[in-house]
């Protein structure tokens, strides 16, 4: 019933091209909430700064132009309400590298313990190299693109690309006790 | 893609909110546009309220205006008649002066002239 009284309110938007608001939702939800979940590693405040940039969008739903648009404001919106939300919060999660605990025994022989180890590396990083690492390995975005979306020089996100990989390899080959490829 | 960029990448996998994330967002868009259509009749109404509280401060100063002049003239009015009056009077008792001067005048002109017919 929400969605139907919303899908009408969009109606002219619709027509103008643009998909409606709840699909919208439907459809980029996993995209925000992720963004925010590997940055933040808060369930409860990802969902809540989720919100937040939903309900922004339907505030600037009539200056979208495309999808391709909404997707854009997306996820330069997200990753901004999040560096935000870190700045702001200083949430308890917030570790370095060094203060992360050693992986168990069981993270040393399972690849799908790899997966959470990393996780939570990458969750340590300092906050650019983190959001470059969110938007390029989870939403596999070019370079550009997230230069784009973050408002910084290509040659600047190539920079901290590489960086946090380094820090990552070396350390996941300390932890692991084997060479990274 | 290195193997550890794969690595990675799986790691990084999207994930799922909250079942009733969708829900919970759209009855709060609804919740938002019901208090921006209240706020809106409100902020109207209050403008129309204004705008007749307007009207009727022009209203007042008009009225207090006319006031003003009709009794400004009246009062103008009034000084032109006292001064009018007064301009008056002092003609009329000019009148009669001259008019007792020219009658004493006239009468001496008469003597003057029945002495000479005497003589």
């Amino acid at each position: 019933m929400v969605a139907t009284a919303i899908t009408s309110a969009a109606g002219a938007q619709e027509a103008a091209g643009l998909p409606d608001f709840a699909w919208v939702v439907d459809r980029h939800k996993s995209m925000v909430y992720s963004i925010l979940w590997h940055y933040l590693r808060d369930r409860t405040a990802a969902e809540e700064v989720a919100q937040d940039v939903f309900l922004e969008l339907h505030r600037s739903w009539s200056s979208m132009k495309s999808a391709e648009h909404i997707v854009f404001w997306l996820r330069r919106v997200t990753s901004h309400r999040a560096i935000d939300c870190v700045r702001k919060r200083r949430l308890h999660w917030e570790t370095s590298l060094e203060e992360t605990s050693e992986p168990t025994a069981l993270e040393r022989v399972h690849d799908s313990f790899l997966s959470s180890y990393l996780e939570r590396m990458v969750a340590s990083l300092p906050e650019k190299q983190r959001m470059v690492i969110v938007l390029r390995y989870q939403e596999g975005m070019e370079v550009e693109e997230i230069a784009d979306v973050l408002g910084m020089k290509t040659s600047t996100v190539k920079t901290q690309i590489f960086r946090a990989l380094e820090l990552l390899r070396t350390k996941t080959a300390q932890r692991l006790g084997r060479k990274v490829e | 893609m290195t193997p550890f960029e794969e690595h990675l990448k799986q790691a990084m996998a999207r994930r799922e909110p909250a079942a009733d994330f969708t829900q919970r967002l759209l009855e709060q868009v609804q919740r938002e546009e019901r208090q921006r259509a209240e706020s809106g009749s409100r902020a109207w109404f209050r403008k129309l309220r204004t705008s007749f509280e307007v009207l009727r401060v022009w209203r007042l100063a008009g009225v207090a205006a006319a006031l003003l002049a009709i009794s400004g003239s009246a009062m103008y009015e009034h000084q032109r008649t006292v001064r009018g009056e007064a301009a008056k009077e002092k003609l009329l008792t000019a009148v009669r002066i001259a008019g007792v001067k020219l009658h004493q005048v006239h009468r001496q002109v008469l003597e003057v002239e029945a002495m000479e017919a005497n003589q």
